[in-house]
């Protein structure tokens, strides 16, 4: 089932058109990766998936539910990272933390034991009854995670959740995400710019340009996509190398061949082809002793849409 | 089940009690808030009863001061049958400034006090960037506008409760002290504070609260809430004129008239307002 489907949603606001004829869907429980550079559209998109914006033209269904016309009953089942923290700093944590459980219908006799959980989740048990405007940059987006988790949601939106963490922080951020999806089944739509944490926990991404979308689907769909081939490395014993080198010359999609002492560093245009080229090398009695994939970097092939992207 | 019984009312407490916190932790918020019922409510009294029950009897300039009230106390609605019971012209100009002429203070300061908390409720929520997390809630645009609606409406009328208590014992201990009378409060009070003053602020607090989610910042939704203020001036001159004496009918009647405007106020305000609205004004 799907947990978001979209059909050439579009929002405009005056002369601008944030959101242009999006289509794409997220399965339930997967962690779907959306980049995009600032103004690129993400914020309106999460908006007007959860509700808050109406849009223009299009339509959408999120967990089974229109946004727009059954908002209320969507967002109870939705939590939302904003992309600042949007607390009250005037408050405690408890008291941020509370105010929302009893927004989002926690049951009364349970908030009191899922705050404190939360605020240990997240290490902020020992300044749980401090006031936030005293807390670090990281410490409030700790929390403002904390907040979006709190009522346990089917749905969770994340926009840019590490970006004011520490490294320590960001993992524990990145192993709270991984459990919600694998163990609770909860769907995540990450918003991110950093393209290292996309490629860490998202099955497929997004990337969005200009209120565009501009490619979907694994990180190494994309790359197919883009025209990056698949760069392998070959080790093998020195007395077959040359036999090496000329069957892999045979082998079609493979380019871009470079020798170094015993690797043979190549290009291939499909990966299914690998296991065949394996089986090929092994019968020509070539000794393998390694083979290592250079997949493409998700941050290659964003670079690759967003200079794609400008070129045309 | 009628439909205000389906309203998602935890919800709608929980941004009241946001509200109030986040305005009851800021000092300077609460001072002036404070401050005001202070001054008309215990301060002022208390000194014109002060000046009053200490004034010497041979005082040409007081005599002649308290000798002008004469012709306002017989303007004062013939069932106030309380004037009447009281001997001295100085019990008598007493009771009409007590009575009639704080009235209006008490129109003005459920509106003055409760405009900050009002001025506050989108404006400041903007200001503070926290209107993003409160718009992905799961309460409804109508049941947004409504908290927002009530949390300075309750602010507004505990200061004023709790004022007219403060007045109610300065305005005793005076008329006790002085003529051995207590004489407030009486029932045209009691309406107007339970049927009056709340269905003011709700007209004065409604427009602030519109304004504030209209505007980018408290300072100016603050003061476009500010001109509300005017026609409640107007009421107070009239009050003071002797052309307007608040009774019990003419409270009940002038509540129901500000509370049927409340309605439509209301109304128009919930209908208009949008919180994707807001958010794109924001961005």
């Amino acid at each position: 089932m799907h947990a978001i489907h979209t059909t050439d949603l579009c929002k405009q606001f005056n002369q601008t058109r944030a959101v242009n004829h999006l289509s794409f869907s997220v399965e339930e429980g997967e962690v779907f990766g959306f980049l995009g550079h600032n103004g690129a559209g993400k914020t309106t998109t999460i908006r007007l998936l959860n509700g808050v914006l109406e849009p223009t033209s299009g339509r959408a269904v999120v967990l089974g539910l229109s946004p727009y016309s059954q908002g209320e009953e969507l967002r109870q089942q939705t939590g939302v990272l904003t992309e600042s923290p949007a607390l009250d700093e005037r408050l405690t944590a408890v008291q941020n933390l509370s105010i929302f459980a009893d927004l989002y219908g926690v049951p009364r006799q349970e908030v009191k034991k899922r705050v404190d959980d939360m605020l240990g989740q997240f290490d902020l048990a020992d300044r749980a009854d401090e006031k936030v405007g005293g807390y670090s940059k990281g410490m409030k987006q700790r929390l403002a995670i904390a907040r979006a988790f709190l009522h346990r949601p089917r749905l969770i939106f994340l926009d840019e959740p590490t970006s004011s963490l520490d490294p320590i922080s960001s993992r524990g951020v990145h192993d709270m995400i991984r459990h919600i999806s694998q163990e609770e089944g909860a769907t995540v739509f990450l918003c991110t710019h950093n393209l290292t944490e996309a490629q860490r926990l998202c099955k497929r991404v997004a990337v969005l340009e200009k209120g565009q979308l501009v490619a979907i689907g694994t990180p190494h769909e994309l790359g197919a996509q883009v025209g990056m081939a698949l760069r392998y490395q070959l080790e093998v014993s020195e007395s077959t190398i040359q036999t090496a080198q000329s069957v892999l010359s045979t082998v079609a999609g493979v380019s871009e061949m470079t020798v170094d002492n015993q690797h043979i560093t190549f290009s291939i245009t499909h990966r299914e082809t690998v296991a065949d080229m394996m089986t090929m090398l092994i019968n020509h009695g070539v000794r393998v002793y390694s083979l290592v994939a250079q997949e493409a970097t998700l941050e290659d092939i964003y670079f690759a849409l967003h200079d794609e992207g400008n070129a045309s | 089940m009628t439909q205000w019984m389906k309203w998602n009312w935890r919800g709608i407490r929980a941004v009241i009690r946001k509200d109030l916190l986040v305005v009851f932790k800021n000092r300077m918020v609460i001072a002036p808030m404070l401050i005001l019922p202070i001054i008309f409510t215990l301060l002022l009294p208390l000194l014109v009863g002060v000046l009053y029950l200490n004034a010497p009897a041979d005082d040409q300039g007081f005599s002649n001061a308290v000798g002008e009230f004469e012709s306002l106390v017989q303007n004062i609605p013939l069932n106030d049958t309380a004037i009447t019971t009281l001997e001295s012209l100085k019990a008598r100009s007493l009771y009409l400034i007590y009575m009639y002429l704080f009235v209006p203070f008490f129109l003005m300061l459920p509106v003055m006090t409760g405009s900050i908390v009002a001025a506050d409720s989108f404006a400041g929520e903007k200001e503070r960037k926290t209107l993003e997390a409160l718009v992905h809630t799961p309460l409804s645009d109508f049941e947004l506008y409504l908290a927002k609606w009530l949390s300075p409406l309750i602010t507004a009328m505990i200061l004023t409760l709790l004022s007219a208590v403060m007045y109610g014992i300065v305005v005793n201990g005076v008329m006790l002290s002085g003529f051995g009378r207590a004489i407030f409060p009486n029932w045209a009070w009691l309406v107007l504070l339970i049927w009056v003053a709340p269905a003011i602020a709700c007209m004065g607090l409604g427009v602030t609260v519109w304004a504030s989610s209209r505007v980018s910042t408290f300072q100016e939704a603050y003061q476009a809430g500010a001109f509300v203020i005017l026609p409640i001036t107007i009421l107070f001159i009239g009050q003071a004129a002797g052309v307007i004496y608040f009774d019990v009918v003419i409270s009940l009647i002038l509540g129901a008239v500000v509370w049927a405007f409340d309605v439509f106020l209301y109304t128009l305000g919930a209908r208009r307002f949008s919180r994707g609205a807001i958010l794109s004004r924001l961005t």
